[in-house]
């Protein structure tokens, strides 16, 4: 199946999240939940379809929360940690985007090479 | 002496499950890779030897490749399949041994023209820096590098703990040079880098295998060259970059790595030059295997 375009948008607005108590929690929920999430997800990713979906709630989730560090710098390193997490988890599932295609693949090479078209190529 | 060497560890093909069955799209893409890559080191470097394992040898020896076959990749390697840098890892480690000067380049490369005087006269030469982490990526390798370091104490990371993950270098291993300040480097390399994938081959099943095999390659190098304080020069810029691309086209110098062994062009360009670099192993390896 082919992947769906995506479309980063890197600093998703605040959303519902203000940066508070509330995202406190949310980072709590989701450092709770990380593990017991990424053995879901990894079990139903079955095609490319479902894992843009698990990306873009990842990353939209991440967006939001960073968008709260950068309005409120206090809340700084809980959602520096929750990115790694967040990262961590993109991982584990195996899943990489790509930048320049817009797509999310799955690891099986050098994930920043796998659309890369070679180097010096015309020379040969 | 200056020599070129190569590493066809075969293992992890012959492996079904290992993840590294298929590189080339046909089995004739990937001998002409080796007789046309093996043909300009030869005319361009010197003495080249091919670093592999018994079925690597038999793989390769009907070709008639300009290249001596030395199996030094051995079964204490097994434990390793799942990532394919251990085979490099290895060669670095033997070639520090055997040559005062010399470069190991990936089957994928190819010299169209000497390397500049320049970067034989580096202790480490490199293709180009690899960034640790990109921006837009979902963690690219940052994230394994920190499960990593959050499971073990890995020996060279211990030793570089001055810099952040961030800022630690790493290079594009497609090409490197060693010249003979520069070996001890290597074959620090290859003692941390096959005991990183050694532990991890215990600890970290759970981690992307290609992503630990960059770690364990490409950035214990970086670590090891850092912490020796040994220069590390790359050849051309950043090898994503249109930059990298415009050095690496005026220099010669060829890497079809990622999409360039699915892009029809390429791989055009790659069974033209080896008709005409190296004939005679064309024609061997297209009568056996058509095109």
């Amino acid at each position: 199946m082919k992947p769906k375009p995506f479309v980063l948008d890197p600093f998703g607005g605040l959303g519902d999240f203000a940066p508070n108590q509330e995202l406190l929690n949310q980072i709590k929920v989701f450092e709770t939940g990380a593990a017991n999430a990424t053995a879901t997800v990894a079990a139903r990713i079955t095609d490319q379809s479902s894992a843009y979906d698990y990306v873009q709630i990842l990353t939209s989730f991440q967006n939001r929360v960073l968008a709260g560090f950068f309005a409120h710098p206090v809340f700084g390193v809980p959602a520096q940690r929750l990115n790694t997490l967040i990262n961590q988890e993109v991982v584990r599932a195996g899943l990489f985007i790509n930048e320049q295609s817009q797509t999310i693949i799955q690891y099986g090479g050098t994930p920043r090479y796998g659309y890369t078209p070679g180097v010096g190529v015309r020379a040969l | 002496m200056r020599r070129a060497f190569y590493t066809h560890w075969t293992l992890p093909r012959r492996t079904p499950g290992s993840g590294y069955e298929h590189d080339w799209p046909t089995r004739a893409h990937a001998y002409l890779a080796w007789a046309l890559s093996t043909t300009l080191a030869a005319r361009h470097v010197g003495p080249v030897e091919i670093m592999t394992d018994a079925e690597g040898a038999d793989d390769l020896a009907w070709i008639g490749l300009p290249a001596m076959l030395r199996v030094g990749l051995g079964d204490d390697l097994r434990p390793l399949v799942r990532f394919w840098t251990a085979g490099k890892l290895a060669t670095y480690g033997l070639a520090s041994q055997i040559a005062d000067t010399f470069v190991h380049l990936d089957n994928d490369v190819f010299l169209t023209q000497p390397l500049p005087d320049a970067i034989w006269a580096q202790t480490l030469g490199v293709q180009s820096v690899e960034p640790l982490t990109l921006p837009n990526y979902a963690g690219y390798y940052l994230p394994t590098m920190e499960a990593l370091e959050a499971r073990f104490d890995v020996p060279i990371w211990a030793m570089d703990t001055a810099a952040r993950l961030e800022d630690r270098p790493a290079y594009n291993l497609g090409l490197l040079v060693a010249n003979d300040a520069g070996r001890s480097v290597l074959a620090d390399t290859a003692t941390h880098g096959l005991a990183m994938l050694f532990m991890a081959a215990e600890l970290a099943t759970d981690l992307p295998p290609s992503n630990v095999c960059v770690v364990a390659e490409q950035y214990t190098f970086g670590a090891v060259a850092r912490v020796r304080g040994v220069p590390v020069t790359p050849l051309i810029p950043d090898a994503a970059t249109p930059d990298g691309q415009a050095h690496a086209a005026r220099l010669g110098y060829v890497h079809l790595f990622g999409a360039a062994k699915r892009d029809a062009a390429a791989l055009d360009r790659l069974v033209r030059r080896a008709r005409r670099e190296c004939p005679n192993a064309y024609q061997r390896i297209v009568s056996r295997f058509p095109l």
